[in-house]
């Protein structure tokens, strides 16, 4: 039993190891490498952050309340999203690669390496400038929050932490969704994207869609648990448990399926593009 | 002429090979529209108005602008950068053809099929939201509007000109292109009327191209510009300074190739 825990323990290790040594490789590329490619992207992931604050603030200076949300509550859901948008993505940039190394045969290398071929394809393109924008982000965050009536102590921020790892999973289920279908469709890229735009519904209320789009967008994609949900529950408006254990056991569910999808596309491969 | 002719075709076929990414690229375009309608509609929930625009105007704004931005924000340039860093420009430079036309067929081939797609998109679209739209039935300002479409689709195919041949000096060239493509979106008025901004950033990004992209036309369709007629020369005025700005870097960018590739 001892013997079985060190050895499990050793295997996360060897994952961590390996995906920090990727990782690395991936801050020298993009942040040491082509420094002004990084700041450029860096300038535009802010600049669109802008943006998005200055269209709420214009919707909000007319509207004054955004479906029962005031200024710095809708504010603080945009900011929540990006932040959580980011933090997904950051681990998960492998996927906008998977077309392009199933087709040049690549992904073979992945399934003759004793790791697994799933934390290869999807993990192992870290993306230091989301990483970056992590910084801006939770200042924002922090901004945000303090303009709302909510208490900026440790279990507010417990909540919107224990909602970001269920997200986390939510969002991995449909990355290996859509790499499983990648292997039967040869499609990925617009997939991702798709997926990318229902996330991005999420950084307004979802109490503004119509019943069908909140059913979607709240038990069928993680894009209100990202933002929506925790903010409803630190405002008070949703009890934190019974919530957190409706989406433990809908993100569980959704990567129990995903895996199987994933499994059920991985026997069908023939790896005909090598 | 024959040749150009040829490219648009063979780019038209190529265009419906993948068509399963066809199909879900212009689903998109229907997620597109589902947003800011609702955002809108939760606006006007408690006013009738908003900046000067009742919820038909906007809604016809909104909607206008999707099929706006279909038919104009549509390159095939984004490549050139790519053909310039890898050396398979050299390709193109030892053909009997005009690089600009190459890619001007191209571009009206993808924006051939996008237009046969809109007929099936609007009636949906239309059919599923029902959103309340105003119709231009003023001849003089649906001429204005097609004119202004026209110029527009000639501007952004400059400007989307130009920023490929960063890659005659750069290879970093998805960076610049994706800080465009943020400040695009914004200052052509595709995310909100431009005219919703305090006056001051208005007039500043009245007076850039981008303007002429999405707002102005939609203005002129809405019947909200002043001056249709003075819009139209400022777009001709910008496509005209475009078109030569691009020429000129063009030459420039030819002078330094050296087909080194990766």
């Amino acid at each position: 039993m001892k013997q079985k825990v060190t050895s499990k323990s050793y295997l996360l290790l060897t994952y961590f190891r390996v995906w920090f040594y990727l990782a690395k490789l991936r801050f020298i590329d993009q942040i040491i490498n082509t420094r002004w490619g990084g700041l450029l992207l860096l300038i535009g992931k802010l600049i669109r952050l802008i943006f998005q604050v200055i269209f709420l603030y214009l919707l909000l200076k007319q509207a004054h309340h955004f479906a029962g949300y005031t200024f710095s509550e809708s504010l603080l859901l945009l900011f929540l999203l990006n932040f959580s948008s980011l933090f997904i993505q950051m681990f998960l940039r492998g996927v906008y690669l998977f077309y392009d190394r199933v087709v040049n045969g690549s992904f073979d290398f992945f399934l003759l390496n004793p790791l697994n071929e799933l934390f290869y394809s999807l993990f192992s393109y870290f993306d230091p400038l989301d990483f970056l924008m992590l910084i801006p982000s939770s200042l924002a965050i922090y901004w945000a929050w303090s303009q709302t009536q909510i208490p900026f102590d440790i279990s507010h921020i417990f909540i919107f932490f224990s909602f970001l790892v269920l997200s986390f999973v939510f969002a991995l289920s449909w990355h290996i969704l859509v790499i499983a279908l990648g292997l039967y469709l040869f499609e990925v890229d617009n997939l991702i994207t798709i997926y990318r735009d229902l996330e991005k519904m999420g950084r307004f209320p979802i109490e503004i869609y119509s019943r069908t789009w909140q059913f979607i967008l709240t038990y069928l994609t993680p894009a209100a648990i990202m933002a929506t949900i925790p903010l409803k529950v630190l405002l008070g408006r949703q009890p934190f448990f019974s919530t957190f254990l409706l989406f433990l056991v809908i993100s569980s569910l959704s990567l129990v399926l995903a895996l199987l999808i994933w499994k059920f596309a991985l026997r069908s491969y023939s790896s005909a593009s090598s | 002429m024959k040749t150009y002719w040829l490219i648009f075709l063979t780019d038209l076929q190529n265009n419906l090979v993948y068509r399963f990414s066809f199909l879900i690229q212009h689903f998109r375009q229907f997620l597109a529209f589902l947003v800011p309608l609702f955002v809108w509609t939760a606006v006007f929930q408690h006013q009738t108005s908003i900046y000067h625009y009742s919820f038909s105007l906007l809604m016809t704004y909104v909607f206008v602008s999707l099929v706006l931005r279909t038919l104009v924000f549509n390159s095939t340039t984004y490549e050139l950068a790519s053909i310039i860093n890898n050396g398979y420009l050299s390709v193109y430079l030892l053909k009997p053809i005009n690089i600009f036309k190459y890619y001007l067929a191209r571009d009206l081939s993808t924006k051939f099929v996008n237009s046969l797609f809109l007929f099936l998109e609007i009636p949906l679209l239309l059919f599923l939201f029902k959103p309340p739209l105003i119709f231009q039935t003023d001849p003089f300002l649906i001429i204005a509007f097609v004119l202004s479409v026209i110029l527009a689709i000639g501007l952004y195919f400059y400007i989307s000109f130009i920023f490929g041949t960063i890659g005659f000096w750069s290879h970093d060239v998805w960076a610049p292109r994706f800080l465009f493509l943020i400040i695009l979106e914004f200052a052509t008025g595709s995310i909100f009327p431009l005219d919703m901004l305090p006056s001051q950033a208005y007039h500043f990004l009245q007076a850039m191209p981008f303007a002429y992209l999405v707002f102005s036309p939609l203005q002129i369709y809405l019947g909200k510009s002043s001056h249709p007629w003075l819009d139209l020369g400022i777009a001709f005025l910008w496509l005209l300074f475009f078109y030569v700005l691009a020429n000129l870097i063009w030459q420039k960018g030819l002078k330094t190739y050296e087909a080194e590739g990766y």
